[in-house]
This record gives structure tokens, C-alpha cells and sequence, in this order.
């Protein structure tokens, strides 16, 4: 059935009006919901709190706590929308309500700033574009997929860095207490430095000394 | 957004309590709760080895919903055939209850045992009325199927309601991707595995 143009119009109130009260920018709302700038401006003024971003930014996912938040917003968004592969595109409506479950099991999304809804609709407009990537854990027996910013070079699921990661891995060698620690070397350490492969021009100065010298003995002989 | 604040609160608390109430059972009858539960033995004992002030601490920290009903003899999601005979008048108690496959002698008048089952009362209750006023959220919530919000959203509301007081024995357990053995130990990772299961994205 096609409803009245009337009707439409007064869904796409409520839903700019919830989206709006959820803390997205009038910009995106309006590219969901089209025909919406100049209403969202007669709104009353938001909730600070909520809107602290400009959402194109990929680098919150990059920290630890971001790559984290960004996995499990993307797993939330595909329960709520049983497409978790996302191939029928982003949705708005179920976007709203994986952000509504995302805040009340993490409000340290909002608390420390990590992500806003914003943030978030781009993150998944950015996955269905391919510009983050799915990719597949590369620790042993671990075959979680995550996904990544195609700049990034992370190569382990959160779950992974946060088993693994040097804090976690120093104390279960503490409780552990194994006596071959007994020299107090931390269990991991990151690498230092691996000294880059470049042009060592005294080798070739000398090489080619060589190479000229043998010739003047053999144009001698 | 409050009311939706609501829903989580009743959701989570209810789930508290269920867990809370096995506690007790593995700690006075640790056979029954083994058998319930799908535990191995050692996974009874870690779990009633516990101070029941460390068991409240930790799930007062659990944020997510980590229950998963049980599946019958033929495969059938339990809490689906519950929501399917409904609407009968008489009691389905016995039919459900004899769908649990439990061994051969389960004592069925333990009365820790039927508080259990009273919480699981309240946790038939709460989502079917959650997933009736807002289905896609308590979906997200509970990693529920679409099909399962059907079946509620049709026959919820001319349901025989009394149906949610029957003494139906306990189905839900631990969801099974999650190790019992770090979940009933006194770990403290506990809480993130938990996370970690949930929401990693599995191929």
C-alpha cells in the first residue's frame, strides 16, 4: 500500500526528531531522510553531551578502546538488524536502536567521548563503501573477523590484543610466578627499532676501490 | 530513551536474580543444579565453592544477557514451544517439563529448585512484554532470532497468561559459547571473556 503523502511526511518527523534526540548531526539526517535540513534546525538545541564529533574522522578506531567499540557496534547493528554482513546497505532506523543498545551496555561511549551516533553512521556507510575491511584474526586458532580501517595495521581481533596485550600477559606471568622470570625481564616488550634496509654507500665505496683495482692489475699484466 | 532505560533495568535485574538463585541451588543441591544447567561437576563445585557475596559481584558487573534457552530431544528451541502452546487453557506444564531431558531420577520438590523456575517466570514475563513494546531493541539485547519476535509479537496478547506461573523446571542456561569453566570460577577475567564471546564476530 502507498501511503499518503501525509503521512510519510509525519514519519519522517518522528524519526528526524528521534534521530535528532539521539545526538546525529543535521547533515546525516538529512541525507537519510530527505527533505529534513530546515526542519532539524527548528528543534530545540540538543543535549550537549551527545554530540561531540563530526563524524567523518576514522581515527577514534584506531586506539584500543576505539577498535574495540567500533567491533562491537558493528556486531550490535548486525543483530538488531539480522544483516550483519550489512548487503541490504544501512538502515536508519536500525542504526538508531543498535546505537540505543550500544549506550546503555557501554555508556563510556558517551562518558569518555569515544563515539558518538555520528561517528558511528559513518563507521558503517564506511564499511558498506569498503573503505574498512573485514579481515580474519591472524592468531593461532582464533577465527574471529574484525573489522579494520584499510590503513590500519592491525592484525589480531580486540579479543586477541586485549588477551594478549603486554599488561595482561605481565600479570598472568606475575600470578603465575615462573622462576625463570626470576631476572625481572617483562614477558613482552615491544621490538626496538628494526633498523630499516638502506643504501650503505661505504660498502659500495670500497667494493667499487676493488673492482677498479683489480682492473688496473689485469690492464697492467 | 528512559523507557527504554526501564526495559534493560527489568531485563538485567531478572537476570540477576535467576543467576543468584542457581548459586544457591549448587550450593545445598549440587546434583540437581549439575543436571539443570548442563555443568560438569567440577564446574558445580567451583561455582558453589564461591561466596555467595563474590557470585553477587560479579553479575552485579555482567551488562549483557548471557542466557540461552535449552533445546528439546528433537531439537527444538524449548522457550519456542512454550511461546507456541500458549494459548491453550489447560496446563502445558507437564508436556514442557517432559520435553527436559534431565537422566533418570530428577527429585522434583526441591524448593530451591522452584525458585528458580518462579525467576524464570519473571523472565518469560519481562521479554515477551520488552519484546511487545519495543521487539528490535530487547532483539539486539538478547541476540533473539526475528522469528522468535513473530511468534511472541502473535500470540502474546491472547495468550492464557497464567501459562507464566506454571512451575515449569528451569531451561535457560549459560549461553554455550562461553566456557562454564572460566564463567563459575572466581576469575576475574570472567566478566571480559564473557564480553569477548559475545562480541566477537565469528566466520
Amino acid at each position: 500500500m502507498r501511503l499518503s503523502a501525509d503521512v510519510v511526511a509525519v514519519n519522517n518527523v518522528s524519526l528526524a526528531r528521534r534521530m535528532h534526540d539521539l545526538g546525529m548531526m543535521p547533515k546525516l539526517i538529512n541525507d537519510f531522510i530527505p527533505g529534513t535540513k530546515k526542519l532539524v534546525r527548528s528543534f530545540d538545541d540538543l543535549n550537549p553531551r551527545l554530540y561531540f564529533s563530526r563524524g567523518y574522522s576514522k581515527t577514534w578506531a584506531k586506539s584500543n578502546d576505539g577498535f574495540k567499540m567500533s567491533n562491537i557496534l558493528f556486531k550490535i547493528y548486525g543483530i538488531v538488524s539480522g544483516d550483519p554482513s550489512l548487503s541490504k546497505g544501512v538502515d536508519i532506523v536500525y542504526t538508531a536502536t543498535a546505537w540505543e543498545v550500544a549506550t546503555i551496555q557501554y555508556p563510556d561511549l558517551i562518558n569518555k567521548k569515544i563515539c558518538d551516533i555520528s561517528r558511528f553512521t559513518y563507521l558503517l556507510k564506511k564499511v558498506v563503501s569498503n573503505e574498512f575491511l573485514v579481515s580474519v584474526c591472524k592468531t593461532h586458532n582464533c577465527c574471529n573477523r574484525f573489522i579494520v580501517h584499510e590503513d590500519s595495521d592491525r592484525y589480531f581481533c580486540w579479543a586477541c590484543a586485549e588477551n594478549y596485550s603486554s599488561i595482561s600477559l605481565n600479570k598472568m606471568g606475575e600470578s603465575l610466578s615462573i622462576e625463570s622470570q626470576l631476572n625481572k625481564e617483562t614477558l613482552y616488550a615491544p621490538k626496538n627499532k628494526c633498523v630499516k634496509e638502506c643504501f650503505d654507500s661505504s660498502v659500495y665505496l670500497s667494493a667499487s676501490r676493488h673492482m677498479f683495482l683489480s682492473s688496473q692489475i689485469k690492464a697492467k699484466a | 530513551m528512559s523507557n527504554i532505560n526501564r526495559y534493560y533495568e527489568a531485563l538485567i535485574q531478572v537476570q540477576k536474580g535467576y543467576l543468584n538463585s542457581i548459586h544457591i541451588l549448587a550450593v545445598k543441591n549440587p546434583c540437581a543444579c549439575g543436571k539443570i544447567l548442563n555443568m560438569k561437576p567440577s564446574q558445580v563445585s567451583s561455582l558453589a565453592n564461591q561466596t555467595s557475596e563474590s557470585w553477587a559481584r560479579f553479575i552485579s558487573n555482567l551488562k549483557s544477557w548471557v542466557l540461552f534457552p535449552k533445546k528439546d530431544i528433537a531439537d527444538n528451541c524449548l522457550f519456542e514451544y512454550f511461546i507456541n502452546n500458549i494459548n491453550s487453557y489447560e496446563s502445558i506444564t507437564n508436556q514442557v517439563n517432559s520435553r527436559i531431558s534431565l537422566g533418570l531420577n530428577m527429585p522434583y520438590d526441591i524448593d530451591d529448585l522452584s525458585k528458580v523456575s518462579k525467576y524464570q517466570s519473571a523472565i518469560f514475563q519481562n521479554i515477551c512484554l520488552c519484546v511487545l513494546e519495543d521487539p528490535l531493541f530487547t532483539k539486539g539485547l538478547l541476540f533473539m532470532k526475528q522469528s522468535t519476535i513473530d511468534l511472541i509479537a502473535d500470540s502474546y496478547l491472547t495468550s492464557n497468561k497464567l501459562h507464566f506461573i506454571d512451575p515449569v523446571i528451569p531451561f535457560f542456561v549459560i549461553n554455550n559459547s562461553i566456557d562454564y569453566g572460566i564463567f563459575f570460577s572466581d576469575d576475574s577475567n570472567a566478566c571480559h571473556h564473557v564480553e569477548q564471546v559475545l562480541f566477537s564476530i565469528v566466520a
